[in-house]
């Protein structure tokens, strides 16, 4: 449901019963106020000279006095002309000294009516008065039963009520009250009115009560008009945006809940424009990556083509392979694999995130798995690659598969770069709370500043060029990283033994 | 040696490959190629089962779960992936080892037999290393039934590398450890009471291989590392 709508039909369910009751309250207080004053004017008429006519001839008490034919009720005094009373059974003026109060009372009730009936275009009231014994019954033989509702209400201890009853043309108030005496044939005494019913009274009501509910819509719909039409423009505007890829804000108009919305909105704008920024940072790295890997692995896997295809011609030709060619292409797909998982580790690395596992390991473990893993490669160049472990287990917490790349790697290099007959050693040790790993080599070493050079050079810029010259590049760089990330101190220096010695020194776990 | 070995792995040539090798090397071997054959196989069947962990039907993880269930026998997890997480879980699952793809067929002997190794000690008192025997409570040594007469530093750098028979054991740790500090026993000394027990051994003398940077090591047979 669209805004207005709702609004416009929740103002609607709120105003109309409201106008409903109102126009409702104001008739029930308007009967109220038609039955007190016809009790007042009973009383009125009761204690000036009415009574004492009453109780002379109860028999013909009535007011306004049967006409000379029996049949219609005069007026009563105040709708004669000329209002002077000309009837016997008519109040006499009150004389001077009498009861000043009730004779106010009296004045301001006649001018009441009368301008009640003169300024009313409709036709004027007529009212009767009639009265009854205690016992609800009246010596008068032209009295109607008295009402028995009014009559049970006073008897219920009331000591006056009233009823309106409408017909089709007519509007009956009638008002009962018990007098002052509550003795004898005019103790209660029935006042009726009878207004003509025209059915002008409720339709101004209703059409009041209609204009009053359409006039409040209408003024919330004008009210809201303003705020709808700036929803219609944040909506467009974010629209715009989004097809924009965010790249501009929507307009910042006002100062209102509006505005808050729309700042809001650019926000969480400039929030989607950042991290699609960095997606496609991720993706322009991930795509770097990929060509670079593709390129540095083809580059062996070209080499290893090579060795298998001289293997082939060779055996084609019935001619015993070289031992040097199947030492190469072993030492080629030894390289090839160590190379991807360098990768692989460089792209771990690559993203400058803290480390995020930090799981317990042994050393014990991981440096028999090196030791295995490039034992092969190293009797086939015929290096020997040996290492010593202590007896208990010597632990340590970090990446297990970085770690081990990165001691993988410092392995690799000292048996990759090392001659026929050349040695390689692993020394684990533990001491002072922590672990001290020693690779160490004989072969043709590295220059002190070398030694500087290859510890700067990053494996970011560097790994298209992986397949450096001086083969120490990728392999050492991830080490040098994993070492700064795990807190791991990573010491190159000249081996005692005439090659490069390489000491991983860290924290054991607690 | 004809210990019983169950590969599961479900690649055809990397499967055939790793059962020749173990073969040729004096095992039997059973295959199987998913991970739903693997889930129902009794493990405790098996003197050590060789386990990959990428497989159809059925994770690897949870098959090495379902075997913990029913065995303790050693499992020896293959992975290709580099990732740390699976090996720790793996770990956690009880698996005893676990290489990562590629890997040298000779390495994966190497593990295999380093997980089905009989203890060397095989009582407290008693220590068979080879031709040697050493009743360490007597403090004799007998070499092929013939007893030997050494010094009591020849006779703790013995027992001491034939303790951890087959692994190096350090200059520095022999020093500290077999050496009399008080008679300031250095690394020299040490090679000097080293090539005196060597020469003791006679025949079996090149038990006692001297490892390059390191150190020592008593091997278990002449051919050995």
């Amino acid at each position: 449901m669209r805004l207005r709508t709702r609004l416009a039909l929740t103002l609607g369910a709120i105003a109309v019963p409201l106008v409903g009751s109102a126009v409702w309250l104001r008739n029930d207080l308007a009967q109220r106020a038609a039955i007190q004053s016809l009790v007042e004017y009973a009383r009125l008429r009761m204690t000036t000279g009415g009574r004492e006519m009453c109780e002379s001839a109860p028999m013909q008490f009535q007011e306004p006095p049967p006409g000379p034919r029996g049949g219609e009720p005069r007026p009563p005094p105040w709708m004669r002309p000329g209002g002077e009373s000309l009837d016997p059974l008519d109040p006499p003026p009150p004389e001077d000294g009498l009861d000043p109060r009730a004779e106010r009372r009296r004045r301001e009730f006649e001018r009441r009516a009368q301008a009640e009936a003169s300024g009313a275009r409709r036709p004027p009231a007529r009212v009767e008065l009639w009265a009854y014994g205690p016992d609800f019954l009246s010596a008068n033989p032209r009295a109607e039963p008295f009402p028995p509702e009014l009559r049970s209400r006073l008897e219920a201890g009331a000591n006056e009520a009233g009823l309106v009853r409408a017909s089709d043309d007519v509007v009956t108030t009638t008002a009962v009250a018990r007098m002052s005496w509550n003795s004898g044939p005019c103790a209660i005494v029935l006042v009726r009115r009878f207004d003509p019913n025209s059915s002008d009274a409720l339709w101004i009501d209703v059409l009041g009560g209609g204009a009053l509910v359409l006039l409040l819509v209408g003024a919330v719909a004008l009210a809201v008009g303003p705020i709808l039409r700036r929803l219609g423009q944040l909506e467009q505007g974010v629209r715009a945006s989004a097809s924009g890829g965010y790249q501009q804000g929507v307009p910042l108009t006002g100062s209102d809940e509006i505005t808050d919305l729309a700042t809001a909105f650019n926000t969480a704008g400039t929030e989607v424009r950042r991290q699609i920024e960095a997606v496609e940072t991720r993706e322009r790295g991930l795509r770097n990556f990929v060509e670079n890997t593709t390129h540095d692995v083809m580059l062996p896997l070209t080499v290893l083509q090579g060795h298998l295809t001289r293997l082939r011609n060779d055996l084609s030709k019935d001619v015993m392979p070289e031992r040097e060619t199947v030492r190469e292409a072993l030492e080629e797909s030894h390289y090839l694999a160590s190379l991807v998982q360098n990768l692989g580790a460089a792209s771990k690395l690559e993203g400058g995130e803290p480390l995020a596992r930090r799981d317990p390991f042994v050393w014990n473990a991981l440096v028999d798995r090196v030791i295995l893993r490039h034992k092969t490669i190293a009797a086939e160049k015929g290096v020997e690659l040996d290492f010593a472990v202590p007896e208990g287990a010597v632990r340590a917490t970090g990446d297990v598969t970085l770690i081990e790349q990165a001691v993988s790697n410092v392995v690799h290099n000292a048996v990759r770069y090392n001659r026929a007959g050349g040695h390689v050693a692993v020394v684990l040790e533990a001491r002072d709370e922590r672990f001290v790993v020693r690779v160490f080599d004989d072969g043709p070493g590295v220059a002190p500043e070398e030694l500087t050079r290859i510890r700067e050079r990053s494996y970011r810029s560097d790994l298209a060029r992986a397949r450096h010259p001086d083969g120490l590049g990728l392999g050492l760089a991830i080490a040098t990283d994993v070492c700064a990330r795990h807190g791991f101190d990573l010491e190159l220096k000249a081996s005692d033994a005439g090659g490069l010695e390489v000491v991983f020194r860290g924290p054991l776990a607690v | 040696m004809n210990h019983k070995i169950l590969l599961v792995e479900d690649d055809e040539k990397l499967g055939s490959q790793i059962v020749d090798h173990l073969t040729k090397a004096g095992f039997q071997v059973a295959w199987l190629k998913d991970g739903a054959g693997a889930m129902a196989v009794d493990p405790s069947g098996y003197a050590l089962l060789v386990l990959d962990i990428m497989l159809p039907r059925a994770h690897g993880l949870d098959v090495l779960k379902r075997w913990r269930e029913r065995s303790d026998n050693p499992v020896l997890v293959l992975s290709a992936k580099s990732d740390a997480a699976v090996k720790v879980r793996a770990l956690e699952l009880g698996a005893d080892d676990y290489m990562t793809k590629p890997f040298w067929p000779e390495e994966l002997l190497a593990r295999v037999a380093a997980r089905l190794r009989r203890p060397v000690l095989s009582r407290h008192n008693r220590l068979d290393v080879g031709p040697i025997s050493i009743d360490v409570e007597a403090r004799r040594i007998e070499v092929e039934g013939h007893a030997l007469e050494l010094t009591p530093v020849e006779f703790e750098l013995l027992i001491s590398l034939a303790r951890r028979a087959g692994a190096a054991v350090t200059r520095a740790w022999l020093v500290e450890h077999v050496l009399d500090p008080e008679k300031e026993g250095n690394e020299r000394t040490l090679d000097v009471h080293v090539s005196r027990l060597r020469k003791k051994l006679g025949s079996h003398g090149n038990l006692l291989a001297t490892v390059w940077g390191v150190g020592y090591r008593l091997r278990e047979n002449g051919s050995e590392r």
